[in-house]
């Protein structure tokens, strides 16, 4: 993009503090475009699905029992009653519309962006799959962002979401008391996907290009990257990018922010950082994908809606994206 | 001598001049120049002289333009309208003597001095699906049993958005027709009456045309306030579903700065301003004629 600096020749100097090998594969590799290295990773994003156990259990199943979409389904049935809801979808604003169907395409083995040929098949099961989740959506979730979604989850209205590591952060404040309810697992298999895979991203730090002071730039990032420093910074919001720290150390720090929920949240930052070690794939960078989302939702809405099936909405979202992408 | 004052008055002149030449003409003209280029903060290309490319794909080829195009009508002359609905009546009201009038004519300020996002966070809990006081209050008196997502039904939106817009908008219509209706001489309607005129007769004979320069200016305002009045809707729908409830003021700030896509928000608001001028000429001259 010409707008950072690469940062390869300063991670391989045999001086350097920081090192590849610090970090989480994924999350190190999302900071990586056309094998040029332009971030260095502060704090791990994992995103999976949320599941609130207790409700789980009152409709007869464990986490255990949540393995594919199918499962999903099944449970979806059970839990769904007056105006309980099974899963949780901030459809109502572009950017988490599209996060939701990126979740569930990772673990069908297709990109929502794709719009090869061979990857069809695929993404129309991703749309069915949303069309066949229609019966078990709140009917608001058409609406919703995702505070929206997070309340109705923390007041149990809605039994599972899709959403990231950033989910006790988001939480906290409106009821600690769902965190201890809660466990992440990776989103269930598609019936194309040999095994499900969850997008990891991260936040980091960078040299803008062209900066007069790159080695004291570098040398300020070292310093924030040192473990302790890191990993203070990242128990703030998610999970550390360095794999060197240990989930009781981690936890620890994230029991300063989030005092009350301290054991139950160590249980999910294990849960997420056990995801992003087996499951985990750096999340694709799209360009001009904010104005994707706004196409993808609107066709979202009408297949939320039963005003579009997922044939009518694949060759819409492909035309549309094809569109963009010849800017 | 009279140089000399001169030099002074300029010198009082120039900040006021400097700030308009930087913040309002420079801006104006960077703008234009920057609608016929193809300047985009995402790819790191140079921005390209590309002449009327971006008009044109606006005008001619995207299919979204259009409807946006009538939807910042609907929203501007609906919401103008249902402001003078709402403002005059309540103006006839606060112009009759009774005992809390001075209470009454400052809390009806109240919805127009509040930030417009304070408005619509309320707004939107009123509309929620999920958790609104409307459905709340329609299930308590069992006029429904299930929610209605109001802001989530193509129908149901565009009432919504209008009825917040109205609500923010009416104290200042209703002050200007307050101040109209103070400045009508009483003999007038005394005349009147001597002539037979009671009831509405006198709304319609007298009151309403001797309104008619107050009501020629808050309409020129409530047009142009509410032709840029964005984060309303921005608030309560982002202007979605998709682009459902997109206005042309929206539609510059996505394309600006959701898409990183500088020049063609900038032909946007080119047009946009083309538009809104074209429509208060138009609404001048008729006043005007009509006045003649």
């Amino acid at each position: 993009m010409g707008v950072l600096e690469p940062l390869d020749t300063y991670i391989d100097n045999p001086s350097s503090r920081v090192k590849r090998a610090d970090f989480y594969p994924a999350a190190f590799d999302y900071s990586i475009i056309n094998g040029v290295l332009y971030s260095i990773p502060a704090h791990m994003t994992v995103y999976g699905l949320i599941v609130n156990k207790e409700m789980l259990a009152q409709a007869g199943f464990d986490l255990e029992d949540l393995k594919t979409w199918d499962d999903l389904l099944k449970i979806a049935e059970k839990v769904t009653h007056d105006e309980v809801y099974a899963y949780g979808y901030a459809a109502g604003l572009p950017r988490f519309a599209w996060r939701d169907a990126m979740i569930a395409g990772y673990s069908n083995g297709v990109l929502i962006a794709d719009t090869s040929p061979e990857s069809r098949g695929r993404y129309i099961e991703v749309l069915k799959w949303y069309e066949k989740l229609r019966p078990y959506i709140p009917p608001a979730a058409v609406t919703w962002s995702y505070p929206d979604m997070f309340r109705a989850f923390c007041q149990e209205q809605v039994a599972m979401i899709a959403a990231g590591s950033f989910f006790t952060a988001n939480v906290y404040a409106i009821d600690p008391g769902i965190v201890p309810k809660s466990r992440a697992i990776v989103y269930p298999k598609g019936p194309s996907a040999e095994r499900s895979s969850a997008m990891v991203a991260n936040a980091g730090w960078a040299i803008l290009r062209g900066s007069k002071a790159k080695d004291v730039a570098w040398f300020v990032i070292e310093d924030l990257s040192e473990r302790d420093n890191l990993a203070k910074e990242a128990a703030v919001v998610g999970l550390p990018a360095r794999k060197d720290i240990t989930i009781d150390e981690f936890a620890e720090l994230a029991g300063v922010y989030y005092p009350d929920i301290k054991d139950a949240n160590r249980q999910l930052i294990e849960d997420w950082l056990s995801i992003a070690a087996n499951y985990g794939v750096p999340q694709a960078k799209i360009l001009r994908q904010s104005e994707m989302e706004v196409k993808f939702q609107e066709k979202m809405y009408e297949l939320l809606t039963g005003t579009l099936d997922a044939e009518g909405f694949y060759e819409k979202i492909m035309a549309d994206i094809e569109e963009i992408r010849k800017k | 001598m009279l140089g000399r004052r001169y030099k002074v008055a300029y010198i009082f002149l120039l900040p006021t001049l400097v700030y308009l030449l930087g913040f309002q003409v420079y801006p104006l003209f960077e703008n234009i120049r920057l609608s016929f280029t193809d300047l985009s903060l995402l790819g790191g290309q140079k921005p390209q002289f590309i002449g009327w490319q971006n008009y044109r794909h606006f005008l001619l080829k995207d299919e979204k333009f259009w409807l946006i195009f009538r939807n910042t009508l609907l929203w501007v002359f609906g919401s103008v309208l249902w402001q003078f609905a709402l403002g005059i009546p309540s103006a006839l009201v606060l112009n009759q003597k009774f005992r809390t009038r001075g209470l009454w004519r400052g809390l009806i300020l109240v919805p127009w001095v509040m930030p417009v996002v304070v408005v619509s966070i309320i707004w939107k809990w009123i509309f929620d699906g999920q958790w609104g006081i409307l459905n709340f209050a329609l299930r308590e008196f069992h006029l429904i049993s299930r929610n209605v997502i109001w802001l989530g039904n193509p129908r149901m939106v565009w009432f919504c958005l209008l009825l917040a817009s109205a609500w923010k908008g009416f104290p200042y219509v209703a002050i200007m027709m307050l101040a109209g209706l103070q400045s009508i001489e009483k003999e007038v309607y005394e005349a009147a009456r001597v002539d037979g005129a009671v009831g509405f007769a006198l709304f319609r004979y007298i009151t309403l045309p001797l309104l008619q320069p107050a009501i020629f200016v808050s309409g020129l305002v409530a047009i142009v306030t509410t032709w840029t009045k964005f984060e309303l809707i921005w608030s309560l729908t982002e202007g979605g579903p998709g682009n459902a409830t997109s206005t042309l003021a929206t539609y510059i700030y996505s394309n600006s700065f959701v898409f990183y896509d500088m020049g063609r928000g900038a032909s946007l608001a080119v047009l946009s301003t083309v538009v809104v001028l074209f429509i208060s000429l138009f609404y001048v001259r008729t006043i005007h004629r009509s006045n003649v």
